[in-house]
Formats: C-alpha cells, sequence, structure tokens
C-alpha cells in the first residue's frame, strides 16, 4: 500500500485526484471496512475507494496491469456466463492468465478438496439467465449514460466530482 | 418460521459443510429454511467497484425473488454476500434515484421489489430470534473443554450498524460458552484475513491470514471458529506443516451439540483434521 487511508483522504482535500487514481492502494483494498468504521470523521473510505476504481478504470489509469483487475474481469465473464461464481473456473481462468506455474502450484490444494469432497466440477447455473443478462445489461446501460452525461471536464477534481459519481459512498447509511 | 435462504456460490462448492450444517442447525432448532428460486451471484464486491447500478441490480433480483416468495427474511450465511445483499437492501431504501435506476432493470425480466426484505446473518437470527437459551435447551451434547478461538471476521459486522459490535462482537462467544466452550483470549477476532489477496497478492494474503493463526495457536485453542467461507479457506489452505489448528464453520460446531453425528457435520470434511478433543464430544452423544 503506497498510500495510507488517510493520506487518500488527505489527497482527496488537497484536490489532486490524480495521485489517488494513480496509488496501488485503491486495488489492495480487500473491503474489510475497518477505516469505515474507525473514521471518526465518519468517512465511508471503503465505498469511496470503489467510486475511485470506478473513476480509475473510466480514465484507464493503470488498472490493467494488476491483478485484480484479471481477477475481477473474470469473475464478471463467469458470472455473466452462468449467473453464478463458479470457484474452480474463475480460479483456473485467473490463474491462465498469470501463467500455467501458478495453476500447477495449486494443484495440491486442488486434490485435498477433491479428496475431502469440497468440489465442484460443474457450475450451477441460473435458469433465467436470460432475463438476469437483460437486468444487467439495462442497469450498465444506465450507468454509462450516467457516467456521460455527468462526465467532469478535464483537470477538474476533488469531492464534487466524486460525490455525483458515487452516491452510495456520499448518501447517509446505505453502506 | 420461516427464512428464504440465499446459500451463495461457495456454499455449492469448497464450502459445501456450511450450506450442509446450517440446514441441519435450523432443522433441529425447528426453523425452516427455504431456497431462494433461481438465485443468482449477489455480485460480491467485485461488481460493486466496477459498475454500482449493476452491482444492486445484481442483490436486487435475489431480494426480489424473496419477496415474490412471500419470504421477509433473507438469511445469507457467506460473509460476503451477507455484506452486499444487506448494502443493497439499505442503498435502495435511502437512495430513490437508485432505486428507480434498479427497478427499471428488474422490469426487463418481469420483476419488482417494494422493499420488503430483510437481510440477516444466520448468527444474528440464531442468537437474537432463536435465542441462546432455547440453543441450550434442544442442545444433546456438552461442548465442555473445548477451547475455540472465535473469528468473526470483517464483513458480518462492518461496516454497519449491525447487529454485534464492530471491534469486539461477542455472539459467538455467548453462544458456544452457553454451551459449555472456553472462549480463548482472541483480540484478532474481527481482523481481516485477507479475502482475495489469497489469489491477487499471496504474499500479503499469507502474512494477514498467518497473523490470525498464531493468534489463536498463542492463546491455546484447539479449533478456531469462522462464520465466513473466504476466512474458512484462507486459513485452513496456507497450513502446511509446522504447528496446525482446525478451521470449522461456526455451524458445523452448533450441529454437533445440537445432535447431529460428526459425519452429519462434514467435520471428516475438514482440509485440517480435527484434534481428539473434538473427536470425543463428537463420539459422546
Amino acid at each position: 500500500m503506497d498510500v495510507q487511508p488517510r493520506g487518500i483522504v488527505a489527497y482527496f482535500r488537497a484536490g489532486d485526484l490524480e495521485a489517488i487514481l494513480r496509488s496501488r492502494t485503491i486495488w489492495l483494498c480487500a473491503s474489510c471496512y475497518a477505516c469505515t468504521v474507525r473514521c471518526p470523521a465518519g468517512i465511508k473510505v471503503t465505498d469511496l475507494i470503489y467510486a475511485l476504481k470506478r473513476m480509475a478504470l473510466e480514465r484507464r489509469i493503470q488498472a490493467r496491469s494488476l491483478p485484480i483487475y484479471a481477477l475481477s474481469e473474470e469473475f464478471v465473464r463467469v458470472v455473466g456466463r452462468h449467473g453464478r461464481n463458479h470457484e474452480l473456473e474463475l480460479l483456473v481462468r485467473y490463474l491462465l492468465r498469470k501463467g500455467p506455474l501458478r495453476l500447477l502450484a495449486m494443484a495440491p490444494l486442488g486434490l485435498r478438496l477433491i479428496r475431502a469432497g469440497r468440489w465442484q466440477w460443474f457450475p450451477k447455473r441460473v435458469k433465467d439467465r436470460k432475463g438476469l443478462r437483460r437486468i444487467m445489461a439495462r442497469a450498465a446501460q444506465m450507468e454509462d449514460d450516467f457516467v456521460r452525461e455527468s462526465a467532469a471536464p478535464a483537470g477538474t477534481v476533488g469531492y464534487g466530482v466524486v460525490a455525483e459519481r458515487a452516491p452510495v459512498a456520499v448518501a447517509g447509511g446505505g453502506s | 418460521m420461516s427464512y428464504a435462504y440465499y446459500p451463495g456460490c461457495s456454499l455449492e462448492g469448497a464450502s459445501r459443510p456450511y450450506d450442509r450444517s446450517l440446514r441441519l442447525v435450523m432443522a433441529a432448532l425447528g426453523h425452516e429454511l427455504a431456497e431462494i428460486p433461481d438465485w443468482n451471484c449477489c455480485g460480491a464486491t467485485m461488481y460493486m467497484s466496477v459498475k454500482e447500478t449493476v452491482a444492486l441490480s445484481l442483490s436486487a433480483r435475489n431480494l426480489a425473488l424473496a419477496e415474490r416468495a412471500g419470504q421477509s427474511t433473507l438469511v445469507a450465511p457467506c460473509s460476503a454476500c451477507y455484506t452486499t445483499l444487506l448494502k443493497a437492501q439499505r442503498t435502495l431504501s435511502e437512495l430513490p434515484q437508485l432505486r428507480r435506476q434498479v427497478d427499471e432493470a428488474l422490469a426487463e425480466a418481469g420483476l419488482s421489489y417494494n422493499l420488503t426484505v430483510k437481510v440477516r446473518h444466520p448468527l444474528d437470527v440464531i442468537v437474537n430470534d432463536i435465542g441462546v437459551g432455547a440453543v441450550v435447551r434442544k442442545a444433546r451434547r456438552r461442548l465442555d473443554g473445548l477451547r475455540i478461538a472465535p473469528y468473526y471476521g470483517c464483513q458480518i459486522v462492518r461496516p454497519g450498524p449491525a447487529f454485534d459490535d464492530p471491534d469486539w462482537p461477542t455472539s459467538m462467544d455467548d453462544l458456544f460458552t452457553s454451551l459449555g466452550a472456553e472462549c480463548v483470549y482472541f483480540p484478532d477476532r474481527v481482523r481481516c484475513c485477507g479475502g482475495m489477496l489469497m489469489t491477487t497478492h499471496p504474499e500479503v494474503g499469507r502474512a494477514l491470514t498467518r497473523r490470525l493463526l498464531d493468534c489463536a495457536l498463542r492463546a491455546g485453542a484447539d479449533v478456531v471458529v469462522t462464520t465466513c467461507p473466504l476466512c474458512q479457506i484462507n486459513l485452513e489452505t496456507i497450513q502446511d506443516g509446522g504447528t496446525t489448528i482446525p478451521v470449522v464453520f461456526f455451524t458445523q460446531l452448533l450441529g454437533l451439540a445440537l445432535g447431529s453425528s460428526f459425519e452429519e457435520m462434514d467435520l471428516h470434511r475438514c482440509l485440517v483434521p480435527v484434534g481428539p478433543r473434538l473427536r470425543s464430544i463428537a463420539g459422546a452423544a
């Protein structure tokens, strides 16, 4: 973590969004919400980080080279296909991207899980996948429209931009 | 009472013992878990950090299906599903603008959601609805002499407002000490296990998880008891050699106390074998 969570908030207040979007910190967040609970000022740091991740993706900053990007992308792909996650498929797809050696290194664990009967070879799929995909497509379209309409002019920084782009991070409760 | 049941994807895979033991526990306590028909992935944090409206719509479909099935309470055992679904429930009640968008998306599949479903964790339901007293009355085995490290993980008590304290929750302590077990001093009870970092940055994930195991071992625990599939598998899989400690779901231990067998509770499916004390309790039906 190159910038601590309180550093993120400090950069924020200083209006340097670029510095945050370029940091690795937002991509290392494991969503444990410890900072959100501890913050004496009641800042919803985790939700803020989610919003910053979305902004970094939209601006195509850095994320693509990080492991979490590959994992998210594969996760979205697997859930898009089946409607549910399939642990085995997700892990295999991710590790293949990261190099077959990693996959090989995981084999002993796989064998232990198979022996323990804790292994799902094939995904269980949602029956109404068509309906689910229509829901997701509509939601994605609305979000894209929203992003386009609220796109801040180049060089604009600060809380206002995020507030508009991240209703959940800014609203009372909701986290 | 009948609860809508949302198992979540992990409980169909490596965390099957959680699913099986929870169903048996609720049946032993006289309550019904009705699996939500055709539920989908909750979206986890993966979607929330990529597309907020899509993430909320994924969760909302499950809430809508539970509502359509006539249920008012949804039980989600996986911490990540629980926190994600709860967030959707709260966000949709608080932000009309997002709710309108999500409604529009749900309508694409002929669904709607009218905000009537409450998302609960089974630990909350068992301790606060059913009650520790009722559990003790129905118990068929005592857990006397068993030393447990109660590990709550992050997402069942955070970000809150939650059913227990975000820094020092005690529901599991109350439950298991009432059944005769001893809860060791375990200050890391809500510290993050690293979650998906075990996959994306293994060195970081391993360090975070190792710390938790050391904390439990130092306190002299026989077993770590957890409420989350990801915590459970992280804590189990980094143990290769050295002093080991088994990691079980709270429902596996609770089911044992309620009279289920060692095999029914899938305790033989632990990757780190459970120790003699737990075995002798299981044999003493």
